[in-house]
């Protein structure tokens, strides 16, 4: 699944970062392995990643692709 | 560009929201300006501390990016700019350790002596984070100097390191290869923090995000501190403007009892004196509007109210980052434009500097009073509707002028939202009074040069030539010539060029008079009514309820009036739209890049104030106004 697709306070790891942006969003933490939480859902939405918050917009947050634990 | 003789250039690097400035501001404190890095477009903060020559370069999240942030930086660090380092300062953040040294891996990696100065390690340690700076060092390769900017702890070290730096001698993963950077970013975290706490320590943080980023309570939120923010700069700023007025008159005033009478103390009293008054009475909303947004920077709030506000102006081709420069113009465009600088790509940057001035600043309100008057004098209720229609005029073509730009002169992809969000904190007044420090001294030397320079030349049309001594209304046959040889500025090349140019406003139901009102407000818009006071009345006192009251009974030669209900709507409009701003025009073109953009504001504002003020004027006709 994709980031977008994560509902408020769910945490799941980045399996992989893709799109023209990828190179700048693994630079922010959003590395294939990191583990992410999505803290406020939406077309723009707020992710955690180790010690730091983004405010991303949807068309980033669909070309990361995330894997949810059990 | 390098340091005297002795010293040493030193580059600061890190990521943004690292604590680069404070740590700069810590260093070098009001021995810096802001300057082009040599050899670049690019705008940094370069300072000294002793015989150091430090360079702020720009927050860069990696070097191998392709944004022009990182090119910047990853030029300067190779010498391929005029600026050439000879020492790195690496900023790393202690609260964020894995995250720099990903950015560490690049910069370490050039053939350039290096110190890693460690910051907000008070923020690392509340969160359970204990960084061993020699362990850390040992595997950087390099001395790393933990800081406290704030707390001014850490620059004798800091400066002491940078001396006798060297280049760093660790062993390195290949950049290129980024597993091999993720397994020894984690090693190092891994060894440099013997006892990791779990402890997050951000709930408030979060807490504040919900509400400050809530979708309804985050605009209100927002609409709340924008408000508080201009009732500050408003409630605050007349004092000292008023201040600066009158220090300004009363130079003039002595300049003007000191010299002789004649052309040199026209030029002297009106000119300079008058020209430095009508540019430096700006400051104090200046100094306000940047103290604010740095207080508003440094606890965090800033990028949130970015994050609410991308979900708006997004749609009309702008960032989130946009909103300061949009709402700081309803103050004053000059600050607005300036501080267009928190936008950080530059096609959207031009954008919002071209399309701010639209909205209506402080200096319109006289004029909307003077033609609201004209139009609804019984009528308060309606009155205000249209005060307020005024103000959704001027966002209206704002947000549509903007929404065409970016899909024409400046079409490309807009960078998509991606915003860091800093942890709150506690706001640094120093590092805010810095800010206003550096951003005063930067309009104050535009100031003194070319807006001084083109309010003289606007000053002299006004002014000459003057009227013959011989000349009285009584021997002149006309009224307009009467008129023309009783008001010096109905005589002067300014006035001249108003009757010139009169046909062109002819169809909006300008007469000769008006024209003239509008050419003089050139170089301020406040400045159409006291020339219509003059030119109708006689009479400079816009204050005098009976000078208004002329200039809106005035006729036009054939016995018409003047400023029929029609031709208000018409000019209402015109002033709201309009580009009558001479200040702003020379700022717009030092902080786009150059006066081509000075040239479009100019002449795209100016067109649809026409077309807007004509369509008005029709509808006004149209409705039986006269």
């Amino acid at each position: 699944m994709t980031l977008d697709c994560l509902e408020t306070g769910t945490t799941a790891l980045v399996v992989a970062t893709q799109g023209a942006d990828a190179a700048l969003l693994r630079a922010m933490g959003l590395r294939e392995g990191a583990e992410v939480t999505m803290c406020r859902a939406g077309a723009s939405c707020i992710v955690e990643t180790g010690s730091t918050r983004l405010g991303l917009a949807r068309c980033l947050t669909e070309s990361i692709q995330v894997e949810v634990g059990n | 560009m390098q340091a005297g003789l002795g010293g040493r250039s030193v580059a600061m690097v890190g990521q943004p929201n690292v604590g680069k400035t404070t740590l700069f501001n810590l260093l070098c404190g009001l021995r810096a300006q802001t300057a082009n890095i040599p050899g670049t477009t690019f705008e940094a903060r370069v300072g000294s501390s002793g015989d150091l020559t430090v360079m702020d370069l720009p927050g860069a999240w990696s070097l191998s990016l392709s944004v022009p942030e990182s090119d910047v930086v990853r030029d300067c660090l190779a010498g391929d700019t005029d600026f050439q380092p000879d020492v790195m300062l690496l900023v790393l953040d202690a609260s964020n350790l894995s995250r720099g040294l990903h950015l560490a891996a690049e910069v370490l990696a050039v053939d350039v002596p290096c110190v890693v100065a460690l910051t907000k390690v008070d923020v690392a340690r509340r969160r359970g984070l204990e960084i061993d700076p020699d362990r850390l060092a040992s595997w950087l390769g390099c001395p790393v100097i933990p800081t406290a900017g704030r707390k001014g702890r850490g620059r004798s070290e800091l400066v002491a390191a940078i001396r006798t730096a060297a280049v760093p001698t660790a062993s390195l993963p290949a950049a290129d290869d980024p597993a091999a950077v993720e397994q020894w970013a984690n090693g190092v975290v891994r060894e440099s923090i013997p006892t990791p706490n779990s402890e997050s320590g951000g709930r408030i943080g979060h807490r504040l995000d919900m509400a400050f980023t809530h979708p309804v309570l985050g605009i209100a939120t927002f609409l709340l501190i924008m408000a508080g923010l201009f009732w500050t700069i408003f409630e605050f700023a007349g004092v000292p403007m008023d201040l600066i007025e009158q220090i300004f008159g009363h130079v003039g005033g002595w300049v003007g009892a000191v010299l002789p009478e004649g052309a040199i103390r026209d030029l002297m009293v009106d000119g300079v004196v008058g020209g430095l008054a009508g540019t430096v009475v700006f400051l104090p909303q200046i100094i306000l509007l940047f103290f604010l947004i740095a207080i508003l920077e440094d606890t965090g709030y800033l990028a949130r109210a970015a994050f609410v506000m991308d979900r708006v102006l997004r749609r009309f081709g702008l960032p989130g980052q946009a909103f300061v420069p949009m709402l700081s113009a309803h103050a004053c465009a000059i600050p607005a434009v300036m501080s267009a600088r928190l936008v950080p790509d530059r096609r959207d940057r031009i954008a919002v500097i071209l399309v701010a001035p639209f909205l209506s600043c402080s200096a319109r309100v006289p004029v909307y009073v003077l033609l609201i008057g004209v139009l609804f004098h019984d009528q308060p209720v309606v009155a205000g509707l249209v005060f307020a229609g005024c103000y959704a005029l001027g966002i209206t073509a704002a947000l549509l002028s903007s929404l065409l730009v970016r899909r024409t002169l400046l079409k490309g992809k807009s960078r998509p939202m991606v915003l860091e969000l800093p942890a709150y904190q506690w706001p640094s007044i120093r590092t805010a009074l810095l800010v206003c420090w550096d951003r005063s001294l930067l309009f104050l030397r535009k100031a003194g040069t070319v807006i001084l320079a083109m309010v003289i030349v606007l000053w002299w049309l006004s002014s000459y030539p003057k009227p013959p001594e011989h000349a009285s209304p009584t021997t002149i046959d006309t009224p307009a010539a009467q008129v023309e040889t009783a008001n010096p500025m109905a005589w002067s090349f300014a006035g001249r060029i108003g009757r010139a140019v009169q046909p062109v406003f002819e169809p909006i139901g300008l007469d000769w008079k008006l024209t003239v009102g509008v050419m003089t407000s050139f170089a301020a818009r406040e400045v159409f009514v006291s020339t219509m006071a003059v030119l109708v009345a006689d009479n400079e006192d816009i204050d005098d309820p009976k000078v208004i009251q002329r200039i809106e009974q005035a006729t036009r030669d054939d016995g018409s009036p003047m400023l029929g209900r029609a031709t208000a709507a018409s000019l209402l409009v015109f002033f709201v739209l309009a580009m009558q701003c001479l200040p702003t025009l020379a700022v717009t073109a030092r902080e786009a890049g150059g006066w081509k953009w000075a040239f479009l504001q100019f002449g795209w504002m100016t067109g649809v104030a026409w077309t807007a003020a004509w369509i008005a004027y029709r509808i006004a006709l149209a409705a039986g106004w006269s």
